[in-house]
């Protein structure tokens, strides 16, 4: 049993960990463009570029007072520094007059510096013989605008590397510490509001789904016309795009007829998800119908059923006392795996009806860049989807023997 | 069946003909405010729809049956990697997923179907995983391993035989889900560009306030042109289950 | 089934509702497409949150709400007194404006306290901190004397060196801001400068008390402290914003409205809906609402006027242009290069007329107003500008091209047109182009990224063309030069990264000069570079529509001033 749960533990774990990667590479890695950039906005302020560098994890730590580079011009002329895989300082008509490798010691810059005639440079403390694999110029990749005699800061810093990141990383979300969005709001509160709202919608929305299949399948089963138009109702239905049903049904119920209130969301707001409720039933109950059906066709057709029946017990007995029990692991697993997706909200409902729920936060966290946000989406949602799993699995084992007998997960 | 079949070549024709440049669509303002040109948009849409749900639909089949494969066919630490990918894949919500891929690649066309391919291999891998570990056991399968026949040998002509059913029901799944998943991408701003599509027939309808102005034109017409498409399909699942 | 039917008919019919009218509670209810992000002056740049902080901070100038004109009067300034050379200012406070403090744990005791000059003076600097990388340091950065070197010395990587800087200004004052006593600050600027005062009204410029920053259990960007009419009583991220008007202020409020209420409307269609039913008391007309609301001849229906619907104009000093990036080695300006600088002239000029200006302006404005612009500088900034042919003519874009040699000697670059949004209407806007430049042989990719993305990539370099617009904060024509300023590549003022020192020389003399036949002349030069350059093309300058709805009685627009609250007198039924 231990054995058991321990494997299991370690089984999650790896899947966090799985998660996590497949975040990390999309939104942590130069997959979406330059995370420093992002965060700083493009700002070309050097301590502030650092300092994001250092809060996005991306260097250990930085120390400015390494060393101080004055650059003296022998001419009153402009000179704009740029740095992209060369230290590069050109002259103000674009002439290239300086080209460093970066990183360079900076004794090897300094010697550059000094060896060409128009230009000296003073070092104000002797870091000559620090290593090259330390220093680094804290320009990424912006152009600075030197004048003459301007006093410049380079820093020695130390860059942490990718696994130690992702690590961090990790760990940072394994104890629920989001941070911030890009707003410097804290990620735990907005998760939380925005959570509860589109579960406000999305959970009435599941229960009154589940029964309604379910209630659906058993007054279809055994009747041949209900269940053939049922069915083509279905397939009908779950063709037409869920968008169609959201512009129809609210141009003619919120627009036309004013029979739902339009408003953006605030007190009260229980009228407000009336209509979302009711297009979110109406266009997930078809595909749960059809899923039923097969559930309780497929039972149906077992031999106990048929030995139950055989036997002269009435049609009510067979199915509270042979089928239901029957269907209630299967069903109960299904429920319990699509639990977790219901926090996520519908994107285009709320979207359209101006519900600010989680749905509406992935959409904005994706145009904003604001990759704490995604992460932390998508890391509760996943962790959810765990925790669901592992209770469907003992659900399941509890509602069928076998499973418990072989020791099954 | 027969009908579904009709209706299936009648949307391939209709985006042949659109691929090769007959149907030209004026981009002009009346264009975007939904006024002309609806039917034409109709018809690269669903060249669009086409080539998304099959480019999708063969990338998830591609990935997962080659994966499914190696799992089932050779087990231990490379078995538990690709399971522990898929079950990764599967913990995170398809269409987030789709969403962050999508985005991730610029939107366009080919940001739809390859993001949709990367999410949806994950079905067809346990599928084919399951089917292969009971394949693996059968008497023609042993035979010819055990005369010596390559494993990618037997993988084509003796396991993917058995594997077509499944994989036809799959690719017409998946490449509902593409389509599907198209318009909400399109929706959202980071599917189709440049080009018409049911979706930006759809998001553009929403953006350029049809009904607002009473048109419905636009979003009748996308949305039939859809539900015809997903009607055919299902009705070919449909029929093989029967 | 029949009974799940019915009861899913009574739990919507419960939800129906037709009591969606405003209460009489004599609050302005706007609607807005973005929460703020922030109420505290150094972020800014954003509309809404200087709409908002206007609201809730003041400046020592406003715009008269009784004008319409770009003349100043004092809000919190009671007078001025300027010297001979244009750069001395004495401005006197007025001794009775307060900070309301509505948050707890309360700054000051009874919630009150007086402003002084030392406010000013602390907030005025603020704006230089390097370490807040404000918003308003481009408005700041040429005014004070000393205000620069403050800023270099913030930026100190050594903390505690910068932190001293800064306590030491808001001590001693700067050279070029001197604090005579509590209600008597004296100004030093740089250089003369004729729209100081207006610059003084921009929301960078607000004054807030010092305790609302430092303050460790607060923040200004979400607990704002003010002095205006208005104090924020409840923000809700994402959904709302409640101002609430003092019940005794200092009492020069010319409007009645007892408070504000902004609520948050993401999409486009549901503010429309809103006004149309009196839910909001504001709507800005845009492409797809003007035909609801306008008929054919661009006037209100006049159904809506017969209501009590007002419509106002704004002559909104803005221009949007077409912008090249200058840096690009494939259409800009590659240093040393002249041969191949020509022929990329060249280009850009074609790229230019080639642009469907007629087509996209239809497609944005449709029945509203604007004006095609011919010129970078809009009509009602003041001087006469020599207009320049900018027009969109393909046949000649062909021709250019084919002087040039583009379709014999050399390739077409493929180009890169990046939007300025995802949505339906941006990307449309794209293809119009995209589809203009296939006329004439060049191959256009879209780049369809959200306004902010876009804005990051063009000050980073990384775009190589898009459309920017750019507004004034005063009709002064340095404002949309200073965009091609060389000194301003790498921020967000001067995108193209034009870097030409014959404008730069210019500008400079512009700056200095007062006479206004010699600034006339100098703009002529100025305009014929950069027709010349073409590092961008002028497209027009908006116009802002903006519908009141019945219930403001003295509804309109203002130059520079977009939401004037404080001046709406309400009518309930």
């Amino acid at each position: 049993m231990i054995k058991q749960i321990c494997k299991n533990l370690i089984s999650a774990l790896a899947i966090i960990v799985g998660v996590h990667l497949i975040l990390f590479i999309a939104l942590q890695s130069p997959t979406f463009g330059d995370p420093i950039a992002r965060e700083t906005q493009s700002s070309n302020d050097r301590a502030l570029l650092a300092s994001a560098a250092q809060r996005l994890g991306l260097i250990a730590d930085i120390n400015f007072a390494a060393f101080n580079l004055t650059v003296h011009a022998n001419e009153s002329e402009t000179f704009i520094l740029t740095m992209d895989s060369f230290f590069r300082l050109h002259h103000s008509n674009g002439q290239a007059i300086i080209e460093t490798a970066v990183p360079a010691t900076l004794g090897e810059l300094v010697a550059d510096l000094n060896n060409n005639p128009l230009i000296t440079a003073t070092i104000n403390d002797g870091f000559a013989m620090t290593s090259s694999d330390e220093i680094a110029l804290v320009y990424f990749g912006n152009k600075v605008t030197l004048s003459a005699e301007q006093p410049y800061h380079a820093a020695v810093l130390h860059p942490v590397s990718s696994p130690q990141r992702f690590f961090n990383s990790l760990t940072s979300l394994l104890s629920f510490d989001f941070g911030n969005d890009r707003n410097s709001r804290p990620i735990s509160n907005t998760l939380w509001q925005r959570g509860l709202r589109s579960l406000a919608i999305a959970a009435p929305s599941f229960f009154i789904i589940f029964i309604g299949a379910f209630l659906l399948a058993v007054s279809a089963h055994g009747r041949k016309r209900l269940s053939r138009n049922l069915n083509a109702a279905a397939i009908l239905c779950m063709s037409l795009p869920a968008l169609l049903y959201i512009f129809i049904i609210r141009q003619t119920f919120v627009i036309n007829l004013e029979w739902a209130p339009l408003r953006p969301y605030g007190d009260p707001v229980l009228p407000l998800f009336i209509l979302p409720i009711l297009i979110t039933v109406f266009v997930g109950i078809w595909p749960e119908y059809l899923l039923m059906r097969s559930f309780i066709d497929h039972r149906m057709r077992k031999p106990f059923i048929q030995a139950a029946r055989a036997q002269g017990i009435g049609e009510q007995r067979i199915w509270l006392r042979h089928l239901l029990p029957n269907l209630a692991g299967p069903l109960s697993q299904h429920v319990a795996l699509n639990l977790p997706f219901l926090v996520l909200g519908s994107l285009l409902l709320e979207t359209i009806f101006n519900i600010p729920g989680l749905g509406i936060s992935i959409v904005e966290a994706i145009q904003n860049h604001d990759s704490n946000m995604l992460r932390a989406i998508t890391f509760v949602v996943a962790i959810a989807f765990l925790v669901m799993q592992a209770a469907a699995t003992l659900v399941g084992r509890y509602f069928d023997p076998r499973q418990r007998s072989e020791g099954h997960i | 069946m027969r009908f579904s079949r009709l209706v299936a070549g009648l949307y391939i024709a209709v985006a042949l003909v659109a691929a090769s440049g007959a149907i030209p669509v004026e981009i002009n303002n009346d264009f975007y405010r939904g006024n002309t040109s609806v039917w034409q948009s109709a018809a690269h849409g669903a060249k669009v729809a086409l080539i998304i749900g099959s480019i999708a639909a063969s990338t998830a089949l591609l990935i997962g049956s080659v994966l499914g494969f190696i799992s089932a066919w050779y087990g231990g630490l490379i078995a538990t990697i690709i399971l522990w990918m898929a079950t990764s894949i599967a913990a995170i919500p398809g269409i987030l997923l789709v969403l962050i891929l999508s985005y991730g690649m610029g939107g366009g066309i080919s940001a739809v179907f390859f993001s949709v391919g990367l999410v949806s291999w994950v079905g067809v891998y346990r599928l084919v995983h399951a089917e292969v570990l009971n394949l693996r056991n059968q008497g023609h399968v042993e035979s010819a391993s055990s005369l010596g026949a390559s494993v990618p040998l037997i993988a084509i002509r003796h396991i993917l035989p058995c594997l077509k059913p499944i994989l036809a029901a799959q690719f017409v799944l998946h490449f509902m889900y593409a389509v599907k998943a198209e318009t909400v991408l399109s929706f959202l701003g980071v599917g189709v560009h440049q080009q018409a599509s049911w979706g930006r027939m759809l998001a553009d309808a929403w953006a350029f306030g049809d009904l607002s102005n009473g048109n419905y034109t636009r979003i009748i017409v996308a949305s039939l042109c859809l539900a015809g498409l997903m009607l055919t399909l299902q009705s070919h699942i449909y029929g093989r289950q029967k | 089934m029949v009974k799940i039917a019915r009861a899913l008919l009574f739990v919507f019919a419960l939800s129906c509702s037709t009591n969606d009218k405003l209460p009489a509670d004599h609050l302005l209810h706007y609607t807005l497409g973005a929460e703020p992000s922030s109420f505290d002056p150094v972020k800014s740049e954003n509309i809404v949150n200087a709409v908002m902080q206007r609201q809730i901070l003041e400046c020592l100038f406003e715009y008269d709400y009784a004008t319409n004109d770009a003349q100043v009067s004092p809000l919190l300034a009671t007078s001025v007194e300027i010297s001979d050379d244009g750069i001395q200012y004495d401005i006197l406070l007025r001794h009775d404006a307060q900070f309301f403090d509505p948050f707890e744990p309360a700054l000051f005791d009874g919630r009150l306290r007086a402003l002084n000059a030392h406010d000013v003076l602390f907030c005025w600097l603020r704006q230089a901190d390097a370490r807040l990388n404000s918003d308003g340091w481009w408005a700041i950065n040429d005014t004070f004397v000393g205000i620069k070197e403050l800023h270099h010395a913030t930026a100190n990587p050594d903390a505690t060196l910068a932190q001293q800087a800064f306590d030491d200004a808001v001590k001693n004052g700067i050279e070029g801001l001197q604090v005579m006593d509590d209600f008597h600050l004296r100004v030093r600027l740089q250089r003369s400068d004729t729209w100081f005062l207006n610059r003084l009204a921009m929301s960078y410029f607000s004054v807030y008390p010092h305790e609302a920053v430092e303050s460790d259990q607060r923040s200004m960007r979400d607990q704002p402290v003010g002095s205006a009419v208005f104090y924020l009583e409840q923000f809700v991220p994402g959904q709302k914003v409640l101002l609430t008007r003092h019940t005794d202020w200092r009492g020069d409020m010319s409007g009645d409205a007892t408070g504000v209420e902004f609520q948050v409307v993401r999409d486009a269609q549901t503010p429309i809906e809103m006004f149309k039913r009196g839910l909001s008391d504001r709507l800005t007309l845009s492409a797809n609402s003007a035909k609801q609301f306008l008929n054919e001849n661009g006037e209100l229906k006049k159904g809506l006027v017969d209501d009590g619907v007002t419509v106002s104009d704004y002559p909104r000093s803005d221009i949007s242009m077409l912008c090249f990036n200058m840096q690009d080695s494939e259409i800009g300006h590659v240093p040393a290069d002249d041969a191949g600088n020509a022929l990329r002239r060249q280009l850009r000029h074609a790229l230019a007329l080639a642009f469907p200006r007629e087509q996209w302006q239809d497609l944005l404005y449709q029945r509203l107003p604007f004006i095609s612009a011919t010129s970078f500088i809009p009509p009602n900034v003041g001087e006469q500008h020599q207009v320049y042919p900018w027009h969109d003519d393909l046949s000649q874009a062909r021709q250019i091209l084919e002087e040039a040699g583009y379709y014999s000697q050399h390739k077409l670059p493929q180009v890169e047109f990046v939007l300025f949004g995802t949505d339906s209407m941006s990307i449309a806007l794209g293809e119009i182009y995209s589809v203009a430049l296939k006329e004439i042989g060049v191959e256009c990719e879209l780049v369809a990224v959200p306004y902010a993305q876009q804005m990051q990539r063009a000050a980073n370099g990384e775009a190589q063309i898009f459309v920017r617009n750019w507004t004034l904060d005063w009709p002064d024509s340095r404002l949309i030069y200073d965009t091609f300023k060389s000194d301003n590549i790498g921020g967000s003022i001067n995108l193209s990264r034009f870097n030409n020192q014959p404008f730069d020389k210019l500008l400079d003399k512009l700056a200095l000069a007062q006479d206004p036949t010699q600034r006339q002349q100098i703009e002529a030069q100025l305009d014929t570079i950069l027709y010349t350059e073409c590092p961008a093309m002028p497209i027009e300058h908006r116009q802002l529509w903006v519908l009141g709805s019945k219930r403001i009685t003295n509804f309109k627009m203002r130059p520079f001033d977009l939401m004037p609250c404080k001046s709406y007198i309400l009518k309930d039924d």
